[in-house]
C-alpha cells in the first residue's frame, strides 16, 4: 500500500514497504511485489529490471548468509519513489555485513575459474547508481539509489 | 521456469529456457539443464529468448553446465538473450566464456564445426 505524506504535492515521495521472512521461498514474493510496485509507478522496463535484480541479489545474500541461528527473522524492504530517483532500503537483523566492502569480483579468465562467488554483490554495484551501508544497533541497513532512466538511456552506471 | 529440448540438424541439441532464471527458476531446472546440456560431447544451443530475468544463480547455472560440456569436448552458445538479460551476461563476464549469438544459422554452423574437430 503506497503512502503519500500529502496528496496535494505532486513531488512527494511514494513509499512502499514489504516485510519478508528469512526463507528462500520468500524471494518469489519479493519478485512479484517489486514488479507490482514498478507497474504502479509506471517505471520503465529497464528500471524495473534493475530493482528486481538488485533486490533479488541483496535479499538472497541476507537469507543465505546473514543468520547464524535457525530462528525466524524479518527482512524489511522500503521503496521510496520520487520522479528523478527511486531508493530502496533493506533492513535485516543478521550478522554485521557490509557488502560494499566485499572485494570486487575479478572476471574469470576461463570456465575453470568461473564458479567463484561474489557475483551477486558485483551485480548490485553495477546496477545501482549509489549504494550505502550502515550498521545501526543490531541492524544492517543497505540503501540503494537508482536514478530514473528512460528506455533510450538505459546503461547502468558503475560505482 | 521450464526447458524444452530438441535435436537439430547436424546433431546440435537446442535447449529452450522459458521463464525467470532466479533462485526458484534455477532450482526448478538446474538438474535437468545439466543432464541435457553437459552429459556428453555435443554442440548445445541454449535459446534464451524467453528468459525474461536472470540473477547470479542463473549465471552460475549456465557457467557450470558450460564448464562440464567443454570438458567433454562440446561447446555451448547462448542464443538471442533479451537486451536486459544480455546486459547481465555482459556485466558478469559470461559473454567472454560462453559465446552469445543473435544469429541462429551462424550459431549452428559454429557448433557443427566445433564438435567435428
Amino acid at each position: 500500500m503506497p503512502i503519500r505524506s500529502s496528496d496535494s504535492a505532486k513531488t512527494d515521495p511514494v513509499i512502499y514497504t514489504l516485510t519478508l521472512q528469512n526463507e528462500l521461498d520468500e524471494l518469489t514474493r519479493l519478485g512479484q511485489w517489486i514488479n507490482g510496485v514498478a507497474e504502479q509507478l509506471s517505471l520503465s522496463d529497464k528500471d524495473t529490471f534493475r530493482l528486481d535484480l538488485t533486490l533479488a541479489e541483496a535479499v538472497a545474500n541476507i537469507i543465505k548468509y546473514a543468520y547464524v541461528d535457525t530462528k525466524s527473522h524479518q527482512i524489511t524492504i522500503t521503496v521510496c519513489h520520487q520522479p528523478a530517483q527511486t531508493s530502496v532500503d533493506i533492513i535485516d537483523d543478521g550478522q554485521p555485513f557490509d557488502p560494499l566492502k566485499h572485494p570486487k569480483v575479478s572476471f574469470p579468465r576461463d570456465l575453470d575459474e568461473a564458479s567463484k562467488g561474489g557475483l551477486g554483490i558485483h551485480l548490485i554495484r553495477t546496477y545501482a547508481d549509489e549504494c550505502f551501508y550502515e550498521r545501526n544497533e543490531n541492524a544492517n541497513i543497505l540503501k540503494m539509489i537508482f536514478y530514473s532512466t528512460d528506455e533510450d538511456n538505459d546503461v547502468p552506471s558503475k560505482i | 521456469m521450464h526447458l524444452e529440448t530438441s535435436l537439430l540438424e547436424g546433431g546440435i541439441k537446442q535447449i529452450k529456457l522459458v521463464g525467470r532464471l532466479d533462485v526458484k527458476g534455477a532450482g526448478e531446472i538446474d538438474d535437468a539443464f545439466l543432464i541435457q546440456a553437459a552429459t556428453k560431447k555435443a554442440g548445445v544451443l541454449v535459446d534464451m529468448a524467453e528468459v525474461n530475468f536472470i540473477a547470479s544463480i542463473g549465471v552460475r547455472m549456465l557457467l557450470s553446465s558450460a564448464k562440464a560440456l567443454v570438458r567433454r569436448g562440446g561447446k555451448m552458445i547462448l542464443l538471442n538473450p533479451t537486451p536486459m538479460v544480455n546486459e547481465v551476461l555482459t556485466s558478469s563476464g559470461v559473454d567472454e566464456l560462453i559465446p552469445v549469438s543473435h544469429d541462429f544459422e551462424a550459431a549452428c554452423e559454429d557448433l557443427k564445426a566445433a564438435v567435428s574437430e
